[in-house]
């Protein structure tokens, strides 16, 4: 995951980048995820990630009501500059890439690189495992269970809901 | 710098000077105040841009060279400061420094070099200190948390400075700004105590005491505000100065006008001008824009990322770029996959033009609303 991530950290002014599902929980996370002043990251130290993700899956949630009165879809691409800083939020099939960047920086520099990862990131989600341990055990599961359908390609816990 | 640097300095300085006394320009300032930087002298740089500033408010060149000279001359002494309190601290230099970084507006230094003054001296100013540090950053971010910080370190350098005014009055300051009347209430009877005659005072305590009865608590206030993003002061004025102007009616129909764009719109409290669509859809638009405002503003401040200054959604239905602000928010809605640095600027323009309005107070008290 690292090796999708790492790149945009190598754009000027991206403080970090973090994979998160769509309901707020995080996947992988680059750079360093600090919400500084932030009442939900004060919490707990190092919590920092799951606050990010939590707030803007909530943030991402409470936008849909509003943005149905116009029959508007939930955007692909959010872009929050504030005073201390942007986010930039693009919304995958099945995860959100959440990018915070340094007061100055242009949430333009990112569009590219991160349609970039979102698209590699699905390419990783889909890519076979290449060596699968033998089970210790005879599995469990039926051959029909959709768990057990997809257990040989499945990579990452979100990799069976990317489509095509 | 040389021998012969400074000798040439000093003649190109003094033909400055000369120029400048035949006029007095911005240009000649400028020329005089660049001088003086080339020497290396930014306190003179600050001197000659704050006495051009005084004959030319307001000139673009001559702000950003002061703020500039300022800027540096307060890193040096804040160097100079950081020096001097490793070696030998003592309170006197934690204050000076505390209040540099304060007026710099880097609030979270200022809080630390405070809280290092209070451990190690024990100071109710430091209290102080940190609660004016906080507050700055309540009046940015809004948050519940900072409040309470600032009323319990207020009630703790009042303990510790028990004759000075200060602590009660920086905690009015908060209790007025959130409207918590009955506090404000309490703030004044003990500042009464403490100077007693203040006729200001007296009169304050006078329209407080009419407010107090309905009056929110502490908590409560706090967290309206959060929710809210406005301190009362803000609410008031928001209603007191209405309406979008009629000078804001071009400024939008322009925007309108532009290939693609689906809707123009500028918010101020419960009224929109809408230029785009119509009827119940332009009421719908209004409302959307209003809501995601609202949302934004408040996850940014959770996200301790201060003020939203803009906010943009792309998806199926284009791209929509919102610019929220405290004299009002604009929005525009094109049918394409971004919007243009042209449009952009016009949409800062319209915000910057609606904050202008509501700074001179030349807005009209009657409320219009255009679909």
């Amino acid at each position: 995951m690292n090796e999708v991530l790492d790149p945009l950290m190598r754009i000027p002014g991206v403080r970090c980048v973090v994979l998160s599902t769509p309901d707020g929980v995080p996947i992988a996370s680059a750079g360093n995820v600090a919400l500084e002043g932030a009442p939900e990251a004060e919490l707990e130290s190092g919590r920092s990630a799951d606050a990010l993700c939590g707030l803007v899956a909530g943030w991402l949630a409470s936008l849909g009501p509003s943005l149905g009165l116009v029959a508007w879809d939930l955007p692909g691409r959010i872009v929050l500059r504030s005073s201390r800083g942007a986010f930039v939020v693009r919304r995958g099939p099945n995860a959100f890439l959440i990018a915070q960047l340094e007061p100055g920086a242009q949430p333009e520099d990112l569009r590219l690189p991160m349609e970039g990862a979102l698209s590699r990131l699905q390419r990783v989600a889909r890519r076979p495992r290449m060596v699968a341990p033998p089970p210790a055990l005879p599995s469990r599961n039926l051959p029909t269970d959709p768990a057990s359908e997809n257990a040989d390609n499945d990579v990452l816990p979100f990799a069976n809901d990317f489509s095509g | 710098m040389s021998l012969i640097d400074k000798f040439l300095s000093r003649s190109r300085l003094r033909s400055a000077r000369q120029r400048l006394a035949d006029d007095s320009s911005p240009r000649n300032y400028l020329a005089l105040a660049q001088e003086h930087a080339r020497s290396g002298d930014m306190a003179e740089v600050q001197r000659v841009c704050e006495e051009a500033l005084a004959l030319h408010p307001g000139h673009g060149e001559l702000t950003r060279l002061h703020e500039r000279a300022r800027a540096l001359v307060n890193e040096e002494r804040t160097r100079a400061l950081t020096r001097e309190l490793r070696e030998a601290p003592r309170p006197g230099l934690y204050r000076e420094l505390a209040e540099l970084f304060l007026s710099m507006g880097r609030v979270e230094r200022a809080d630390e070099v405070a809280l290092e003054w209070f451990e190690n001296c024990g100071d109710g100013a430091a209290q102080l200190l940190r609660a004016q540090a906080r507050y700055q950053r309540f009046l940015v971010d809004r948050r519940r948390e900072d409040g309470r910080l600032v009323l319990e370190l207020c009630q703790a350098a009042a303990k510790l400075l028990p004759r000075d005014e200060r602590p009660l009055r920086l905690e009015l300051e908060l209790c007025s700004a959130i409207g918590a009347w009955r506090d404000a209430r309490r703030l004044v009877s003990q500042l009464l105590e403490q100077s007693p005659g203040d006729s200001v005072l007296e009169s304050r305590f006078r329209t407080l005491n009419a407010m107090a009865d309905s009056a929110p608590s502490v908590d409560a206030a706090l967290r309206e505000v959060e929710r809210s993003g406005k301190l009362v002061s803000e609410e008031r004025n928001a209603r007191r100065s209405a309406a979008p102007t009629r000078s804001i009616r071009p400024l939008l129909k322009e925007l309108a006008g532009g290939p693609g764009v689906q809707a123009a719109i500028f918010e101020r409290g419960a009224t929109a001008l809408v230029q785009g669509p119509k009827g119940a859809t332009a009421e719908r638009t209004a409302r959307a824009v209003r809501e995601i405002v609202a949302k934004s503003r408040s996850t940014s401040r959770r996200l301790g990322a201060g003020v939203p200054q803009s906010i943009e959604l792309e998806g199926e239905f284009g791209s929509v770029l919102i610019a929220p602000d405290d004299a009002g928010s604009a929005a525009l809605w094109t049918t394409r996959a971004t919007l243009t640095a042209a449009q952009r600027a016009a949409l800062a323009e319209l915000v910057g033009a609606s904050a202008e309005i509501v700074d001179e107070s030349d807005a009209p008290s009657a409320q219009e609303e255009a679909a």
